[in-house]
């Protein structure tokens, strides 16, 4: 009995201590990379905040703004195409200055050529356009003073 | 009110799609951040494809978005009397280290409001977006917009091959809607849908994986995305790389989630985000087939038909663009047919595109090392996880992302422009159209931060105790 006694368990207080576990080298790693991933991209967003200004200068010297387009988008018929010509080269020369043409004139198809009734005259130099549209075989229709004009072909 | 229909009605309908086919509770949870963004991206390409259908048949394409909403909230209703939010119930187990999860948490709030501020700053910078954006997407959305009656089908004539009439109509059709909306033209219609896609593609990454993988693995992943600052620079260049990247991630997410909780639903809206990849870009088309090739091969026929439910209903005007609409691409117009076999078959064009592929993979970030290097290293790192429940998506979205880039390959192959010129402008941003897949996969496929387990130390007071309760045991419970 006393035995009995004896092997039974006496048992006090009893406190146990969990501590969290830690992570494995490899977890913290993966952190580490992906943390030092997402510092480099704050240096790489800081380069970005030198990004110049709204750059509406076409290199050769038309100012590309909408609003010089304004007044012959008023007298263009709504649909139909038109030709295009320019001081500073045509699509292949200068691909930027025709392509904004068309993207302010639309939904009036712009073409790449002279070859048509109707052309639009988009100019560095506006004292230039009367001259190059009568070598071209153009009047000047409209004038807007701004390096833009509308040109309707002679009657033969 | 205006402004608040441009947005908020492709988000209802999104929304109520992603309720009445993936699963919701009956009021709001925390995953409903998840559904909001999948829901946006799918509501603004079906509120794009009702404008354009609009346009051909006549019909008004709000009316369309109106019966879309109607019908997506009546499905909602009906099933509202099982209500449940299948995720909430099956949470991944995860061991609550809040300090971790909160600073993680803070690093990608960090990270993402930078990002914007870029986005912000560059869009100053340039309202009219980049190149593409203008002498493509934006000036397409004139036409739409400016044109009445049929005159917008002169947008698509063959004198303006240069601006790529052939390609699809998601974004010029979504930004001509808001013009019409708002009853004249902003460029902050443009800028804002752009800041959704570039956005809405790093928190679709973190809300997807925090569901599949636990918090923690979805904030890494998030992080990882919000770490590419190409995306959010490309983002505010309105290029429409950005929402071919975020349809491809609500594909695979979608998908991945539809294999894990067996729901057809999440598959048709896996097959809807595919094919409304195919109605943004040619190159979505590209991984619309590539995907569904890849899920043939992996999983044969399973959720197979609900994939393809919901990608036919997106696929069709796409096809009725294509077929009635569109020009040829100038791949495989009779100028672009000329010399095909020269060229493809030409040696130095093989070395070009695969030494530029990897030139331009490696500085892919930017950042000081590659992007593509840091994800490897990670992964090496961190290591595959072994239980793996889901292998189906994972061997269908890297067998995907190969095949879209073997694709890529032969369409440098058969380009007739110069090859040069060609890979410098376009290879930065098709390896951004894969990148926040492999970003997914990735993090899918790897292993989750997770601590040892518990240590117990028992204290010096314990004399005695019994055999039942041994450290061993004591151990096993803490466990």
């Amino acid at each position: 009995m006393a035995d009995a006694r004896m092997a039974r368990p006496v048992r006090r207080r009893a406190q146990v201590e969990i501590s969290p576990g830690s992570y494995p080298w490899r977890a913290r790693a993966g952190i580490a990379i992906i943390l030092l991933m997402s510092a480099l991209a704050v240096c790489t967003l800081a380069s970005y905040y030198s990004l110049p200004k709204r750059d509406d200068t076409d290199p050769r010297g038309i100012i590309i703004d909408e609003d010089r387009f304004a007044g012959i988008r008023a007298v263009l018929p709504t649909r139909g195409t038109i030709g295009y010509l320019s001081d500073t080269g045509g699509k292949r020369q200068n691909p930027r200055a025709y392509y904004l043409t068309q993207y302010f004139l639309a939904p009036v198809v712009v073409a790449p050529d002279t070859a048509h009734e109707l052309v639009v005259a988009n100019f560095a130099s506006p004292s230039a356009i009367a001259t190059l549209a009568a070598a071209n075989g153009f009047r000047v229709e409209r004038d807007f003073s701004n390096g833009v004009a509308l040109l309707r072909r002679r009657s033969p | 009110m205006t402004p608040l229909l441009i947005v908020f009605l492709p988000a209802a309908i999104g929304f109520l799609l992603v309720r009445a086919l993936g699963s919701g509770p009956l009021r709001c949870c925390r995953h409903d951040v998840f559904r909001l963004i999948l829901g946006t991206g799918i509501g603004i390409g079906l509120s794009s494809e009702c404008y354009f259908v609009g346009l051909v048949s006549g019909i008004s394409g709000l009316l369309l978005e109106i019966m879309l909403l109607f019908a997506a909230g009546i499905a909602v209703a009906l099933n509202l009397k099982k209500a449940s939010c299948r995720f909430c119930e099956t949470l991944v187990t995860e061991d609550s280290d809040r300090v971790l999860t909160r600073w993680l948490a803070c690093a990608f709030a960090l990270l993402l409001f930078l990002d914007f501020a870029v986005f912000a700053w560059v869009s100053a910078r340039k309202p009219r977006g980049g190149w593409d954006a203008w002498a493509i997407w934006n000036l397409r959305a004139h036409f739409l917009y400016r044109a009445g009656g049929v005159a917008w089908r002169d947008g698509f004539t063959e004198v303006l091959n240069w601006s790529h009439p052939d390609y699809p109509l998601l974004l010029p059709a979504f930004i001509a809607r808001g013009w019409k909306l708002l009853g004249r033209e902003s460029n902050a219609v443009p800028i804002a849908l752009a800041c959704f896609f570039a956005c809405g593609s790093t928190g679709l990454m973190a809300a997807s994986l925090a569901i599949l993988r636990g918090a923690r693995q979805g904030l890494l992943a998030g992080l990882a995305l919000a770490a590419t600052p190409f995306l959010y620079v490309q983002g505010a260049m309105q290029c429409a790389d950005v929402p071919v990247a975020f349809f491809r991630l609500a594909t695979l997410a979608a998908l991945a989630l539809a294999d894990r909780f067996n729901s057809p639903g999440f598959a048709v809206l896996a097959g809807a985000a595919a094919a409304l990849g195919g109605w943004t870009k040619n190159e979505g088309l590209l991984w619309f087939g590539a995907f569904l090739l890849a899920r043939v091969i992996v999983a044969r026929r399973r959720l197979l038909p609900a994939f393809i439910a919901g990608a036919l209903p997106v696929l069709a005007p796409t096809a009725f663009f294509k077929a009635r609409i569109a020009p040829s691409s100038d791949i495989f117009d009779a100028a672009g047919r000329a010399g095909m076999m020269t060229r493809a078959l030409d040696p130095a064009r093989f070395i070009l595109i695969a030494r530029e592929a990897f030139r331009h993979a490696w500085n892919f970030g930017p950042l000081l090392v590659g992007a593509f290097a840091i994800l490897a290293i990670y992964l090496m790192v961190t290591g595959l996880r072994r239980e793996n429940r889901d292998r189906a998506i994972l061997r269908t979205g890297i067998l995907a992302l190969l095949l879209t880039a073997v694709g890529y390959f032969f369409v440098y192959l058969l380009h007739p422009l110069d090859l040069g010129w060609i890979l410098e402008t376009t290879s930065d941003r098709l390896l951004l159209q894969l990148w926040p897949g492999i970003v997914f996969v990735v993090f899918l496929a790897g292993r989750a931060p997770r601590r040892l387990p518990l240590r117990c130390q028992l204290a010096t007071e314990v004399d005695t105790i019994s055999s039942s309760s041994s450290p061993g045991s004591l151990m096993s419970r803490c466990r």
